[in-house]
């Protein structure tokens, strides 16, 4: 029943779609090809799932101001009530100071999300236009941006972000930039592997032969060519900084205590790991359950994405 | 001849080479071409004889940094496009100058809709709208025999045959006085052929514009062009109206050519394929460059290097073996 009920929104969806196509302005284009793409994730049912848990994940990390008062809820003491286990009252435990661990926790959403998507931000644009630079021009350019690259990718990621975050001081901004510049590096080789592969795609030449410039050419056929590729490795980078931003909390370079960033709360629970095993099991399950949600998510769009997969 | 044979395209002593560490191909050597409004020459030759790169020349495409364009000029409705800047380039690419590529399953985007990518050469150069592109791209589409419902789909929606006319589409988007056809028609099967090359002989003669049509395909030739260069090794050997080629052979190689095109009517007859194989581009022979496969040379083809004689008004030949007396080809006494 609900399957026969899908399968007429989908009809429905690609008459609008087609009736779209028909008018031909450019606000219904961008409208049919985001549906199209839709069509095509909803396709794929694990995706499906591991979207609305993502969002749901988001929305409490939208709204955990509301949710929950910082000051009460989240950093007030409360030593009467320390490390009490799970219950109805507090379904995570509480910690060594008596705080509610559901709402440390669920405010640690916020932190740890933006930070991870805030580097992967940075990483994306810094890398994708260093590399696609590299990739497209080749020559002097090339060398000077692979070469730097390559010093940056000999030292280990995590001592290069704890060198950063140490000369630049422990601030979540400064975790935010320290993880940004440690991803550049992959994003500077992905973008200028898959460029330089598409760069010498014949409808690189036609663009030209219809007189395109050459940075037109870069940022309007040969990068989104390349997009597919970057996009996975950006969802992946979204996990992996997460867990990074984590670690380093976990080793007191992260956020500043008292910050509810998960990470943060893996460590101050690791003292208590025999005793109260809930104050590390939480934490760990939030960053486990939310790196596997953004990565199923990733795939899902990118074989979406991917025009040749589309009937 | 008439009052508007213009010439639209001059083509004087071109020489390109491509060079890498310590070779130096000699992909195209001095040729001079002409190209009437409204005319289509063919080039034809085996691959690697220079034709592809002759014609990306026309479009100062040759790729840097190993391809030079050494010598010669290229003048493009009165200017010549070799002392052009290259915003200079940009802006004729296109609008005075298009090219058909060989293959549509590559010449084509894959993550743009097909009218999108007719459109970008009109935004370029018609400085318009991109709504108002787009719908001219859409009537271009329905020009070339597609359905125009059909602009927002993708290449891979596409067949190969229908591919190419889109990309047929693109070149003739802004209307250019000189198109670059690329062997436009091998990556087809034979019906699919026919039918492109009905239509592009079609939007020619409608949209008034003089073609240069690359193919190794003699049938092609025959159909479609009305002077016909045979290029062997960066030379044109011969040159001149279809019919000088196809019933006034003169020159050796052209006479191999059609040695191997098989006979609908004798089905007995055995082909004869000209003996060897190209020449090494970046060690080409002394003297004639065809005389090592050539079953009329004699020393004097070893040494000395023939030029484009006029044998005819309208038919030149590259041949030193007409200098002795009483010289005739094969084919032409059978």
């Amino acid at each position: 029943m609900l399957k026969a009920g899908n399968e007429m929104q989908a009809k429905t969806m690609n008459i609008k779609t087609r009736k779209t196509t028909m008018a031909g302005d450019s606000t219904s284009l961008q409208r049919s090809k985001a549906s199209e793409v839709w069509l095509q994730f909803r396709k794929n049912k694990g995706a499906v799932v591991a979207l609305i848990l993502l969002i749901l994940i988001v929305l409490v990390a939208l709204f955990s101001d509301i949710i929950w008062d910082y000051k009460d809820d989240v950093i007030k003491q409360n030593i009467s009530e320390k490390l009490q286990g799970p219950s109805l009252a507090h379904p995570f435990g509480t910690d060594h100071v008596g705080r509610d661990m559901v709402a440390r926790v669920g405010y640690g959403t916020r932190y740890s999300l933006s930070i991870a998507l805030a580097s992967v931000v940075i990483a994306v644009i810094a890398g994708g236009i260093l590399g696609a630079i590299a990739g497209y021009f080749g020559g002097w350019i090339e060398n000077i941006i692979m070469r730097l690259t390559d010093i940056f990718t000999m030292i280990p990621s995590a001592l290069m972000a704890i060198g950063i975050i140490v000369i630049i001081g422990i601030k979540t901004s400064n975790l935010v930039i320290a993880l940004g510049i440690t991803n550049i590096p992959v994003f500077t080789r992905i973008t200028r592997a898959s460029v330089m592969t598409v760069r010498n795609c014949e409808y690189i030449e036609a663009s030209r032969a219809i007189g395109a410039s050459e940075l037109y050419i870069l940022f309007v056929h040969a990068l989104p060519n390349s997009m597919s590729q970057i996009f996975v490795q950006a969802t992946l980078a979204v996990g992996n900084c997460i867990i990074a931003a984590s670690s380093l909390s976990f080793i007191g370079v992260g956020v500043p205590v008292p910050t509810p960033e998960w990470g943060a709360l893996l460590s101050m629970g690791r003292s208590y790991i025999q005793s109260a095993p809930y104050l590390t099991l939480f934490p760990g399950l939030a960053i486990f359950v939310t790196v596997m949600l953004i990565n199923t998510v990733g795939d899902g769009l990118r074989d979406a994405l991917d025009p040749k997969l589309k009937q | 001849m008439n009052s508007n044979d213009k010439k639209v395209l001059e083509v004087k002593n071109l020489t390109v080479t491509y060079e890498s560490e310590g070779s130096v191909v000699e992909a195209v050597n001095g040729i001079n071409l002409d190209l009437t409004a409204r005319k289509t020459v063919g080039l034809v030759g085996e691959t690697g004889a220079g034709k592809t790169t002759t014609a990306l020349s026309l479009l100062g495409l040759v790729q840097k940094p190993q391809g030079h364009v050494k010598n010669g000029k290229i003048i493009i409705n009165g200017k010549n496009i070799l002392e052009m800047t290259e915003k200079e380039l940009e802006n004729i690419r296109g609008k005075e100058i298009a090219m058909i590529f060989q293959d549509p399953m590559t010449a084509l985007n894959p993550v743009m809709t097909v009218g999108d990518q007719i459109a970008e050469s009109i935004v370029k150069h018609e400085k318009v709208k991109y709504e108002e592109a787009f719908a001219k791209a859409s009537e271009l589409l329905e020009t070339v025999g597609i359905d125009k419902a059909r602009a927002k789909e993708y290449p891979h929606q596409f067949s190969g045959g229908m591919r190419q006319r889109v990309v047929i589409a693109i070149a003739l988007a802004c209307r250019p006085g000189i198109l670059i056809a690329d062997e436009p028609t091998t990556a087809l099967d034979v019906t699919i052929q026919a039918q492109v090359l009905d239509m592009m002989k079609k939007l020619k003669d409608e949209y008034e514009t003089s073609m240069i049509m690359i193919t190794h395909d003699l049938g092609v030739v025959a159909e479609i062009c009305d002077e016909v260069a045979v290029m062997y090794a960066g030379h044109i050997l011969e040159y001149g109206v279809l019919e000088d080629i196809f019933n006034r052979t003169k020159h050796p190689y052209t006479e191999g050519l059609f040695n191997s095109i098989p006979d609908i009517n004798d089905d007995k007859i055995r082909l004869v394929p000209i003996d060897g194989g190209m020449p090494d581009p970046s060690n080409l022979p002394k003297g004639c460059v065809f005389h090592p496969r050539c079953p009329y040379a004699d020393e004097k083809c070893k040494t000395e290097k023939p030029e484009l004689k006029n044998i005819s008004e309208t038919h030149q030949v590259a041949c030193i073996a007409y200098d002795r007396p009483g010289f005739s080809l094969g084919r032409s006494n059978s």
